[in-house]
């Protein structure tokens, strides 16, 4: 039994002598000097990585928005650790609810998170809990976490040999994969959680209405209900959504704040033209409610947009069900007559009534919509259309 | 007793493994797929899966595939749904919609979407670039078209610089070969 035991001792220290300490000072600690060695290859490793985004066509590009996106990223940002991180938003095009940040400040928000927020305070709430993961150096943590428990397995696996007796051999085998991952998300889980404590916190200090914060993952909650999905991007590895919402209700009751910021008109100034881009990428991705949801939404900022109401025609006509070539119509015609300059709604028309057997008024649309734009890139398909109603 | 080598040589011929790739040239009949396509010498064929999968040097470099599929299925990347009224135009749009909802398709520039007839149905022709997340620009031709309750998608897929030339005009052939061993109802 002593022999055991030292060979248990002696293997511990073996562990421990190769493992990396995950326990690091936020940047904004006055005990923070600068940055490790291995963080510093991550940062390298993170510009390689946006290098590749950035000359894709995943970038949203509305400088506008990026400015406004930043500026509420520096109001966030505590002043101590802007010595040593230039804060970047940057829109990626995608109509999921997700957002990322790498270790050297750049932060990439999806247009399907932005669409869903209501005001400033909401997105103060998300940019708050992604610069904590900067500040706070959750990948390095995480990198160490994943690297240590990889080495800890590795080294345990390996010394196990030198033991005859079968205790440890059973504990490891009790733990398995299965307890190894459970490890590992528990590890990223209290990291979202303090992402969110810190994150809450500078959002407050910045003035903003705290009430709002839990209201963003409400909203992402009914979407997620409405669309079936239980865990995705955001929060395949954050604490659940009830749960978060919980802990952001339990802040809140500690706190009296009733005239802070919302800024919801400014916010949906500058987010209006994500709201239909990104409902246009909605109904790409076949999520015909949210993109309805989106479109209704830019209609109640910016009423009286063609584009909108064609959006709306398209959504109809794509879905097809019982009542939808009806309501296409409705919205083409309510698109037609605020822009009858804007094609496309005569060919949702002309499709709609060439489908319906309704000739005349096929014909009728389908010529509009080439008299409108002579140069369509689906001009064959159309022309066929009418060679066909008038063989028939 | 004599049986014993004849069962060990049955046995033996049983556990040999399926090359990954073989050779095709000439004819070809899919019943399971319920086509027919005349295939060029010197291609190979993927043993792996069940759709039809060639390439000469590579599938990395050049590949022709051809699948079918129940209009009901879920396509990969989009939710939408393909019907059996659906124009070849709104065929396509889903087609098109799934393939720029892959992720791994970036830089998708859609050059050409026409109208097309493939064998005797009324099917679409796109032609497209896309650059994969390695950055490499590849140039593919889709054909597509619905027959009763199937989609026939007939595509090829090549880096678009050098390989996509090379090889389009025997891409084109195959198409011309199509046709469907039975209508489907």
């Amino acid at each position: 039994m002593v022999n055991v035991l030292i060979k248990i001792a002696l293997l511990l220290l073996l562990i421990l002598s190769g493992c990396a300490t995950t326990s690091l000072p936020p940047i904004t600690s006055s005990t923070f000097a600068t940055l490790e060695e291995d963080e510093k290859g991550l940062w390298r490793r993170s510009e390689e990585e946006q290098r590749i985004i950035n000359r894709s066509d995943l970038i949203y590009k509305d400088e506008e928005l990026e400015n406004y996106l930043n500026e509420i990223a520096r109001k966030l940002a505590p002043p101590e650790v802007l010595n040593y991180i230039q804060f970047k938003v940057k829109v990626i095009k995608n109509p999921y609810l997700n957002a990322f940040s790498y270790p050297n400040g750049v932060i990439y928000v999806h247009t399907g998170i932005l669409a869903r927020m209501d005001n400033e305070a909401q997105l103060a709430t998300l940019l708050g809990h992604e610069i904590t993961h900067i500040t706070h150096r959750h990948t390095v943590r995480t990198f160490r976490d994943i690297k240590n428990k990889t080495a800890f397995l590795a080294t345990l696996q390996v010394s196990l040999a030198v033991f005859k007796d079968d205790i440890i051999r059973e504990l490891v085998n009790i733990l398995g994969m299965i307890g190894t991952i459970a490890a590992i998300s528990g590890y990223s889980k209290k990291l979202e959680t303090e992402a969110d404590i810190e994150g809450f916190k500078l959002m407050l200090n910045a003035g903003y209405d705290p009430y709002e914060a839990p209201k963003l993952f409400f909203h992402l909650k009914k979407e997620l209900e409405d669309e079936q999905i239980k865990e995705p991007f955001f929060f395949g590895t954050h604490p659940r959504l009830q749960e978060r919402i919980q802990n952001y209700n339990s802040f809140l009751a500690q706190l009296q704040y009733p005239n802070a910021t919302k800024n919801t008109e400014v916010f949906l100034q500058k987010t209006k033209n994500v709201i239909l881009d990104n409902a246009f990428l909605d109904l790409k991705a076949g999520r015909f409610n949210m993109a309805k949801r989106g479109a209704e939404k830019y209609l109640s900022i910016k009423p009286d947009d063609a584009k909108a109401y064609y959006l709306l025609g398209e959504i109809h006509r794509q879905r097809g069900e019982k009542d939808d070539p009806e309501k296409a119509k409705e919205n083409y015609e309510k698109a037609i007559s605020l822009d009858p300059s804007f094609p496309d709604s005569y060919k949702g028309l002309g499709m709609i009534y060439y489908k319906q057997g309704e000739k005349a008024l096929a014909k009728k649309y389908f010529e509009l919509y080439l008299s409108v734009y002579p140069e369509a890139p689906d001009k064959a398909y159309i022309e066929e259309y009418l060679k066909t109603l008038q063989e028939r | 007793m004599r049986k014993l080598p004849l069962i060990a040589l049955l046995f033996i011929i049983g556990c040999i493994p399926t090359p990954p790739w073989s050779k095709v040239g000439g004819q070809y009949f899919d019943d399971s797929q319920n086509f027919y396509v005349e295939l060029p010498k010197g291609w190979k064929k993927s043993n792996r899966v069940i759709y039809l999968l060639l390439t000469r040097d590579g599938v990395l470099l050049q590949n022709i595939m051809i699948t079918r599929m129940d209009i009901d299925a879920e396509l990969k990347y989009t939710k939408k749904k393909l019907k059996r009224d659906m124009l070849p135009q709104e065929v396509a749009e889903v087609i098109i919609d799934d393939l720029t909802s892959n992720p791994n398709i970036l830089n998708f520039n859609l050059i050409e979407n026409t109208p097309a007839k493939i064998s005797s149905h009324q099917g679409f022709k796109l032609l497209f670039t896309f650059r994969n997340e390695e950055g490499v620009k590849y140039k593919s031709v889709y054909y597509g078209f619905i027959a009763g309750g199937k989609f026939y998608g007939i595509r090829y897929t090549a880096a678009e610089r050098y390989y996509f030339d090379k090889d389009i005009e025997t891409f084109e052939k195959i198409v011309k070969s199509f046709k469907l061993l039975s209508e489907e109802t």
